[in-house]
């Protein structure tokens, strides 16, 4: 029973806990995409806040498995119960939490931000672009701007001397700093480039997981079969002796699912497949990405299999260690 | 403990020479100059050795951990254990020890390989630069700028045939139009060392006025007539009409100079000469015309070894010089000044009296330095003065300017209020935009006046130019253009707060300083959560390592990694909401944060035990 319950703790924190502490990082990093520098802001947004709780809730819901799966690890839990109930646990998550979140956050997406799109820039601030240097003296209300540009270097890649120049009443540049309003605030507070992939291509995922709830109950639940394929790794949580190398293999074989789910379901790497696979279908099965599906069940039949095989095979080790003992 | 750091070696070693025989076999190259290819593959598997050195350490640490911890768990049978207290104290020695390495690695290391690399990657792109400009000012028959870009193109390249060709038919050319201009690889550093002794010293003004006619009154007796006039002048000069020694130094001074104009004691017409010449010269520098005066007595120097050793010629030859370079510099200073520049693509802003801003921009620094003191030489610096409405009021640029340290008291109130100079600042940066040659009458670097509203600003009026700012911070601005990550932990420190009238961001700096001053911190948090994670997944003690477990370090690695990237994101997320929310105090809020964050880690190590095994 205490194992039951700390498992019931465990997922509520994951959800709960992880999502507040995302959430607040989201409300940060929105702001700060907003943010220019030389006018008063604000990092705390409370519309933001709450949007990016129901944003962040489905990533937890979908890492929820992964965690528990950890816990069990850790804990050389073997009990059936506490296995059922985290199974139990994360299929609640992805056929309830995950839509609702998109529900509510539906709601919020309308409501205007606390913080103020500044769409002007501030002058006398130097913004470092990657070949040239520019500096406003003055933003006029029009978004028109005086400013002094400094190119780098004396030529260009068509052999133009360039030198530095004042221009008044000229354009504003356009710098490369999107999603960032400003240049300045981009250098100090944009993503390591791995993050920023992450972030990019989850972005995708949640987008197309709720265009697939948008869709329908039969496509959400097939979109979620990558939900089951995930917590279906806890048949697979004692490949080693060594407690570490299971964490290792759940982390990489959740990578997996992610990756492949992503590419199938969110790009068009597997188009021609899907196609040829759809053909071939009984038409109950034609689903938009079939070979996700398969490849989820795949996933779900080996990882079952293997893990009762393994179950087995440690039961009998075990029992033969007892006779050995008592012998 | 010896295990842990075994083991963490391993990884590092292992680390080390997977990364660098994977940077030299499978770097694909950039566009290099011949001959430094092998030294970039080094400077980039080092690079990429101190990019993953972080992941790596942690990697070692954990599986270290993992296997001490699994075959010592002995003696933790409930939470906040003796035992774990004592494991604690080892983690925590030991992650210190990591920390200080990993600090030294970003601090140091890592800046001075990128510095490099960039040179090297540079080099190829200057060279085309420098040896274009050389092809345009030859083009425009300017053989004199041809020349000096064409040697800098070479001096960049030695060993390129095309350029050593271009440089040796450009000097050629400017030989052959009779220009003078030779470009010298001379000690520079010494250079300016001894001129900058000469600029800063206080000089003859030390001595006081009584000394002063002693001395005009002892050369007099022993008929040195230039010296005794010299001094005799210097005497009335400082002490001024109502100081009762005034008439005393003004009689010396007076017949001295009678001495001066009736040569009778000259002998023969060369002796007579010479004699006329070194009178025009000392005449030249009476009259402040310091150019002048630098230039006769350099050529009567110049003439014979006589000369040169004739103590007055010696002497007003000095006088001059260090006159001279109060407004100017020498040419030669800054001649293979590209050879030591130490930051490029330098910009600033400051704010002057009435509202006015100057807009300043630089593009490449060097500093010399010499045995008492520094000076710094900016290339291509261009200035836009903008009036109270921040419209552009005039603007000009300069080839060369030295940067020399002037003391702000020298200044009347009234030119601190117009040059925007504030109470706390002792000394601040003077721009002498004038450089002359050192033996040719004549020759020299200007500046050009490119645009002027106002009809006061004469080109002749830019000479020096005071930028109203502390010189010290001469040395936070110059490393700017590497950005706030490559600047000294104590520049960013200073910086940070008046970063905003320079024309950059505070709360980027600030930040960039909360980050780095506490990363120390927090991998020391990072490291005793790995050891509590360690502990919940080590090995079963009566378990053997097995060999094939070795195989999967590498995939630890590429997680933690990923892991490592997302917690120091989120601790710059962190960092961005304290400047936010406490300004210039989210120093100390970050600081109680992370620390009350390591000791919520070290509760949770602390309370770990092992209930079966």
């Amino acid at each position: 029973m205490k194992n039951v319950i700390s498992i019931l703790i465990a997922y509520i924190r994951i959800c709960i806990g992880g999502t507040i502490f995302c959430a607040f990082l989201y409300m940060v990093y929105c702001t700060c995409t907003n943010m220019v520098t030389g006018y008063p802001s604000s990092v705390f947004s409370i519309n933001l806040f709450i949007r990016g709780i129901f944003e962040i809730l489905p990533v937890f819901v979908y890492l929820a498995p992964l965690f528990l799966i950890l816990l069990r690890i850790r804990h050389d839990d073997e009990e059936l119960l506490t296995l059922l109930l985290s199974i139990f646990l994360c299929l609640i998550g992805f056929l309830t939490l995950i839509p609702a979140s998109y529900k509510i956050k539906k709601h919020y997406d309308k409501l205007p931000l606390s913080q103020q799109e500044h769409k002007l820039q501030s002058a006398g601030f130097f913004r470092d672009d990657d070949d040239i240097i520019v500096y406003y003296s003055r933003v006029f209300p029009n978004g028109s701007v005086d400013k002094i540009t400094y190119p780098k270097s004396h030529f260009d890649s068509y052999n133009t001397y360039l030198r530095t120049e004042y221009q008044s009443s000229s354009k504003p540049r356009k710098f490369s700093s999107e999603p960032f309003s400003d240049i300045l605030v981009a250098r100090s507070t944009s993503a390591p480039l791995l993050l920023k992939k992450i972030i990019e291509h989850s972005n995708i995922f949640l987008t197309n997981s709720m265009q697939a709830m948008h869709n329908g109950y039969i496509s959400w639940l097939l979109f979620s079969s990558m939900g089951f394929s995930l917590i279906s790794v806890i048949m697979m949580c004692r490949v080693s002796k060594w407690r570490l190398m299971n964490v290792l293999f759940v982390s990489i074989v959740t990578s997996i699912i992610f990756i492949f789910n992503y590419y199938s379901n969110c790009t068009t790497a597997l188009n021609l497949l899907h196609f040829f696979v759809a053909r071939r279908l009984p038409k109950f099965f034609a689903v938009r990405y079939p070979v996700t599906c398969i490849f989820n069940i795949c996933v779900i039949a080996i990882m079952t299999t293997c893990g009762i095989i393994q179950i087995v095979i440690d039961k009998r080790q075990k029992s033969k260690d007892i006779e050995e003992i008592n012998l | 403990m010896k295990r842990i750091i075994i083991i963490t070696l391993a990884c590092l070693v292992v680390n080390f020479v997977f990364v660098t025989t994977l940077s030299i076999l499978l770097l694909p190259l950039p566009d290099l100059l011949e001959g430094t290819a092998v030294e970039y593959r080094i400077i980039y598997a080092l690079l990429n050795f101190v990019e993953f050195l972080e992941p790596t350490i942690f990697t070692g640490f954990l599986i270290g951990c993992v296997i001490e911890f699994g075959l010592n768990s002995g003696g933790s049978s409930e939470p906040f254990s003796p035992t774990m207290f004592n494991r604690y104290k080892t983690v925590v020695i030991l992650g210190i020890g990591i920390v200080f390495i990993l600090t030294l690695s970003s601090e140091v290391l890592k800046p001075l390989c990128l510095s490099r690399k960039e040179v090297l990657e540079e080099a190829p792109k200057e060279l085309e630069e420098y040896s274009k400009l050389a092809d345009r000012f030859y083009t425009s028959n300017d053989f004199m700028r041809a020349a000096y870009f064409a040697k800098v193109a070479h001096d960049i390249a030695p060993t390129n045939e095309a350029i050593a060709q271009k440089y040796h038919d450009y000097t050629d050319a400017m030989q052959d139009a009779k220009l003078t201009y030779t470009p010298r690889l001379s000690s520079n550093i010494e250079m300016a060392e001894n001129i900058t002794g000469i600029t800063v010293k206080n000089g003859d003004t030390s001595w006081t006025v009584a000394r002063l006619l002693d001395m005009a009154q002892e050369e007099y007796n022993t008929e040195n007539y230039l010296n005794a006039h010299y001094y005799a002048r210097l005497a009335f000069l400082i002490c001024g009409e109502q100081d009762t020694n005034y008439l005393e130094a003004k009689r010396i001074a007076d017949e001295a100079w009678e001495k001066l104009e009736l040569p009778n004691n000259v002998g023969n017409q060369e002796s007579f000469d010479y004699y006329k010449k070194k009178y025009d010269a000392y005449i030249a520098l009476c009259d402040n015309d310091y150019v002048k005066a630098y230039y006769l007595f350099m050529n009567l120097s110049n003439i014979s070894q006589d000369n040169a050793k004739d103590p007055d010629i010696k002497r007003y030859l000095l006088e001059a010089q260090e006159k001279l370079n109060r407004d100017y510099f020498f040419t030669e200073e800054v001649s293979d000044m590209k050879h030591w520049e130490n930051s490029s693509n330098i910009c600033f802003k400051l704010k002057k009296g009435m509202g006015k801003t100057d807009v300043i921009f630089i593009r490449g620094m060097s500093l010399a330095t010499g045995k008492s003191k520094k000076i710094r030489y900016a290339r291509d610096i261009s200035i836009y003065c903008l009036d109270s409405e921040q419209n552009l009021e005039f603007s000009f640029t300069a080839p060369y300017a030295k940067i020399v340290s002037q003391d702000a008291k020298t200044l009347s109130d009234h030119d601190k209020e117009k040059l925007g100079i504030k109470k706390n600042h002792k000394l601040v940066p003077c721009l002498l935009l004038k450089s002359v040659d050192k033996d040719v009458e004549g020759e020299g670097t200007e500046p050009t006046i490119t645009y002027s509203r106002r009809s006061d600003i004469k080109l002749q009026d830019l000479t020096k130019y005071i930028l109203p700012m502390p010189y010290s911070d001469m040395n936070a601005l110059s490393d700017l253009s590497h950005g706030a990550s490559r600047m000294s932990l104590y520049d960013l420190a200073k910086f940070m707060y008046v970063a905003t009238d320079y024309g950059y961001s505070s709360v980027a700096f600030g930040q960039a300083f909360i980050i780095r001053i506490t990363q120390p911190l927090v991998l020391l948090t990072l490291l005793t959560f790995v050891a509590a994670f360690a502990w919940n997944y080590r090995i079963l003690r009566r378990q053997m390592f097995r060999f094939k477990w070795i195989l999967a370090i590498p995939l630890f690695a590429i997680v933690l990694y990923a892991l490592l990237e997302c917690t120091q994101y989120a601790c710059t997320l962190t960092d961005c909401v304290f400047f936010s929310a406490f300004g210039f105090y989210s120093i100390i809020v970050a600081f109680s944060f992370y620390t009350l964050c390591f000791l919520i880690v070290s509760v949770i190590f602390l309370s770990r035990y092992a209930n079966k095994e």
